[in-house]
């Protein structure tokens, strides 16, 4: 039971004043996988065999690798955005909230650092 | 905290069945029962209506069986005509007004009548609307203005800019597109919705007012506006024929605008 | 009995009841005057029915041609058939003007001009130069004129913060030594009871077309206002004249605005023949709607009727174009299409006269009090009650009401009941003590619906009050014919007593609610129908087969209608007023009605 009056319901804690940049970011990202994904889909599926070694001498060029992994920094953020956005639907509890949003953004910073790590390493090693 | 069961006291028993006294075209109408006072969970209860002795909206079967089988159905209704928003409800799957749905559609099938979803029920299918109500007032759905008209003469407004309200201003308060958002579902305390929205914009794209910039600035919120993702139940299930989805694209786009990209 | 129902009371310097458009404007008004203000209303403002008025709201702005408002003024006299009051009918047209600008002002979404300025359409009986020319007076948003002015004055109702008590009914006034104290309301959403004090009480309660079988009205017109008025032992003006609208859907009943005639579409009959030359040569489609009305029924009568029963007309907008109408008459394709299945731009809509608009109601002055008449005085006041819109009859309609005149009625009168109360009430001040068996009756009467135990269905009786008024107060009427429509009224209303209510809760009992309904609608028929038997001869929309002519040396006065306690109906008369306002213009004496 509450008394408070509806619109004190309605108003919350009132509006942040801010959204567009993760509703931008979350368009921005899904166009830029198109072109990158693409470019990865059509690179692999042009090797003769998808063997490690064909695909390692593939990333060795440096132009393939850096496409690479725009596009798995790019995948990794835009799925962040949106299990942010997953989280925020249906998760109303409010310290189960803060602890998934945590988590998703540990993540993404893991996987980014692991993609990063990763081509690089292959391009360099 | 979306939910994947009802809780126990809403879910829906079967009630009672009441027969037709005799006719040959007859439809099975199946009506969401509940009542604040005794305590019992929800339940259907299943009418036989006539439709050669019915008119042709599912309106006119309701108006039928309280009339003529059962007095203590209960729902709102007032013009009949599709402009006064009251009779908004649930038939067969779909939110819409019982008054401009036609019920020989359903010839020879069930129909079946629910309240708005998603929202609490007073009695049978009269939901309590007053939140939605609150969040309509909270947009300061009014014309705010600095510079003062000349007292005895109308702000004068082109055509071509009266145009834009069109699709807009139409809008009946009916809730049909608010209660059908999943969006909304899960978090209608925070989420202004697409009916609400929609009168947002409706004042954004009148070329008299002189707050848009506020207006804007207390719309961006990732719980108010950005909460719609596109699922555009709203313009399928609007019986005025409206696209509230439409009309967030186009706040956002005008956020968007204000800022550097 | 008052320990069965548990009462809160709220106290407010002035109380609205009914949120359309008269109700809005007054609440609004008020709350803007820094008056507290309570606006109970049975619906959710915006379903009012205001919402479902289409043409538009005349005012003699002269957008698209030169305009005065004398002579709106004249048309709306002569459209009255001078029944209605010159004083009031000159304050409403001076004060059109202004009342149309602040709508705007307020945000209303009229369609507009090559310059920008508010779009005006012609409608029935609008003229120039008296009668000469075609005016172009009806300012219109589309064909939802009602709707967008509805929608604004809510929306500037929630800009100053009037205190709303919404789905309250409003089951009676609270008299005390011919004065209004408040009003009692039930709270549908709890079942709970409220006793609303006030120092003025407007009653903005609408018509009740749904005494009628077929009208345009909403399920929700009952006139609670003018059976609450009966029930003080107030009386009821000029009941007789009750309007049909020439073009509501055959049928359904839905209305369809006589701005379709005014942006140039026609009636006509089985021979394809444009009948409305003949009896109005002039004015044509757009003659006054009893004009139209009648020429409709005769021409139904003498078997030139469309349709397999030759019992309708046609309307037809096929050759305006899509243009003009997906621009001007959107609504009206919609409605067509869905109630008569007819799409506009190919074929013609079916239409039939129709139950739309009461010009009587509770008798007030131009200020919105209501007035009495006591000993010699035809204007006597009542202190504290207010009433306005088509509940009330100022009048300036008089026998008949010209289209267009009902949403600036609404307006002017608002906001005209809204200034006066600002001058006469003393904010804060104290209320007196009520005696303390002040509601027993209401109550008594309440409980003894909720638990009415009769024979007869709610809906059954409603059923049978309607048929009798649809038979026996129609478009034509004779004595006979209305002899016997006040036998059987009498019958029926005899019955109320019998009615059965199967709900007995307290929230949400729409069946209580149709029953209170029925109650009110059952006085103002029986009233209705002895009204139009008593007033022997023609004049507007009552029109008498039996006196054919509009008789002015023995009827040019007001009918104040009474019921009793007994149930007998009681006749007194108020005069016209023949007098204007001001200087500014000239008596329009009465002369014979041509269009």
């Amino acid at each position: 039971m509450s008394y408070q009056s509806d619109m004190a319901k309605v108003k919350g804690l009132g509006s942040v004043k801010h959204g567009f940049a993760h509703w931008w970011m979350q368009r921005l990202t899904a166009v830029l996988l198109i072109p990158t994904g693409l470019f990865v889909l059509i690179s692999l599926m042009k090797l003769d065999a998808l063997t490690a070694v064909a695909v390692t001498a593939w990333m060795q060029s440096p132009m393939n690798s850096i496409l690479l992994l725009l596009f798995l920094l790019t995948a990794t953020y835009h799925g962040a955005l949106g299990l942010q956005v997953v989280v925020e639907d249906y998760i109303g509890n409010h310290a189960a909230q803060f602890v998934f949003q945590y988590l998703i953004k540990i993540l993404m910073i893991l996987l980014m650092m692991v993609n990063t790590y990763s081509v690089s390493s292959v391009l360099f090693g | 905290m979306a939910e994947f069961r009802l809780p126990k006291n809403s879910r829906i028993n079967k009630g009672k069945h009441h027969k037709a006294n005799g006719g040959k075209n007859l439809t099975t109408v199946k009506v969401y029962r509940w009542s604040p006072d005794d305590g019992e969970n929800p339940r259907t209860d299943t009418y036989e209506v006539d439709l050669d002795n019915c008119g042709p909206m599912v309106l006119d079967a309701l108006i039928k069986i309280k009339d003529e089988m059962d007095s203590t159905l209960t729902f709102r209704r007032s013009c009949r005509e599709g402009i006064c928003g009251s009779c908004a409800m649930n038939i067969n799957g779909t939110n819409t007004l019982a008054c401009t749905s036609s019920i020989k559609q359903f010839k020879g099938k069930e129909v079946a009548i629910y309240p708005l979803p998603h929202m609490e029920v007073i009695k049978d299918l009269v939901p309590d609307l007053t939140h939605f109500y609150a969040q309509y007032a909270s947009i300061k759905p009014w014309m705010q203005t600095d510079s003062v008209p000349l007292s005895d003469k109308e702000r004068l407004q082109s055509i071509e800019d009266r145009e834009k309200l069109d699709g807009l201003y139409e809008c009946i308060l009916c809730a049909c597109c608010q209660t059908s958002c999943p969006s909304y579902w899960w978090n209608g305390d925070r989420y202004l919705g697409p009916a609400v929205l929609l009168q947002s914009y409706r004042w954004l794209a009148d070329s008299r007012d002189e707050y848009t910039g506020e207006r804007l600035e207390d719309l961006e919120d990732p719980f108010k506006l950005y909460r719609c993702h596109t699922i555009m139940n709203c313009a399928n299930t609007c019986p005025k024929g409206l696209n509230p989805g439409k009309a967030i694209g186009e706040i956002k786009k005008m956020i968007a605008q204000r800022h550097a990209l | 009995m008052t320990q069965a129902y548990k009462i809160t009371e709220h106290k407010f310097d002035a109380i609205v009841v009914g949120a359309g458009g008269a109700g809005l404007r007054a609440t609004m008004g008020l709350a803007t005057k820094g008056i507290s203000t309570a606006c109970i209303t049975k619906v959710f403002p915006t379903r009012s029915h205001t919402v479902a008025a289409q043409g538009g709201m005349s005012a003699s702005l002269g957008n698209m041609g030169e305009d005065n408002w004398r002579w709106h003024m004249y048309d709306t006299i002569k459209g009255s058939d001078w029944l209605g009051d010159q004083d009031a009918i000159e304050y409403m047209c001076r004060e059109a003007v202004p009342s149309v600008i602040e709508l705007e002002h307020y945000g209303v979404p009229f369609s507009r001009t090559e310059e920008g300025k508010i779009y005006q359409r012609p409608f029935g009986g609008m003229t120039t130069n008296y009668g000469e020319g075609t005016a172009q007076r009806t300012c219109a948003a589309a064909d939802r004129t009602g709707h967008a002015i509805l929608h604004t004055l809510y929306q500037q109702s929630l800009k100053h913060d009037a205190s709303f008590f919404i789905e309250y009914f409003a089951i009676d006034l609270v008299m005390e030594n011919g004065e209004c104290k408040g009003v009692l309301a039930w709270n549908l959403a709890d079942g709970t009871l409220h006793l609303f004090r006030g120092h003025s009480v407007i009653l903005a309660t609408g018509g009740y077309g749904r005494a009628y079988f077929s009208c345009t009205s909403a399920h929700t017109c009952t006139g609670d206002g003018n059976a609450m008025v009966l029930r003080a032992g107030l009386p009821l003006q000029d009941m007789e004249f009750v309007q049909f609208h020439p073009t509501g859907i055959y049928g359904a009943g839905c209305l369809i605005t006589e701005g379709v005639r005014g942006e140039g579409g026609f009636l006509t009959n089985s021979k394809g023949e444009r009948f409305m030359e003949r009896y109005a040569p002039n004015a044509k489609d757009l003659a006054s709607r009893d004009v139209v009305s009648r020429s409709m029924t005769i021409e139904i009568r003498e078997g030139r009727g469309v349709g397999s029963e030759a019992d309708h007309i046609h309307l037809h907008l096929e050759h305006l174009g899509a243009d003009v109408i997906n621009k001007r008459l959107p609504g009206i394709a919609e409605s067509a299409e869905i109630f008569a299945g007819v799409d506009v731009a190919k074929e013609p809509i079916p239409v039939l006269p129709t139950v739309h608009y009461n010009m009587g109601g509770i008798p007030t002055n131009y200020h919105g009090e209501v007035v009495n008449k006591v000993g010699d005085n035809p204007d006597q006041v009542v202190p504290g009650l207010f009433a306005i819109g088509e509940a009330a009859c100022v009048s300036v309609h008089g026998a008949n009401r010209l289209g267009s005149n009902s949403l600036l009625d609404l307006i002017v009168f608002g906001r005209a009941v809204a200034n006066r109360c600002a001058e006469i009430i003393k904010p804060g001040s104290n209320h007196s003590e009520l005696p303390k068996d002040a509601l027993d009756q209401s109550l008594a009467d309440l409980d003894s619906a909720r638990y009415a135990d009769g024979e007869i269905k709610t809906a059954d009786l409603r059923l049978e009050m309607q048929k009798v008024m649809q038979n026996n107060a129609a478009v034509f009427r004779t004595g006979e014919v209305l002899q016997e429509g006040c036998e059987k009224i009498t019958a029926t209303a005899a019955k109320l007593p019998d009615v059965k209510v199967a709900d007995r809760s307290m929230v949400w009992n729409t069946d209580l609610v149709e029953t209170l309904e029925l109650r009110n609608l059952m006085s103002q028929a029986k009233v209705t129908m002895f009204s139009a038997e008593n007033r022997k001869e023609s004049r507007g929309a009552h029109a008498r087969e039996d006196f054919p002519d509009r008789n002015d040396d023995e009827w040019m006065k007001h009918t104040l209608a009474y019921l009793g306690e007994d149930g007998k109906v009681a006749f007194d008369y108020r005069p016209v007023h023949m007098n204007t306002l001001t200087d500014e213009c000239e008596v329009i004496p009465p002369k014979p009605r041509v269009y």
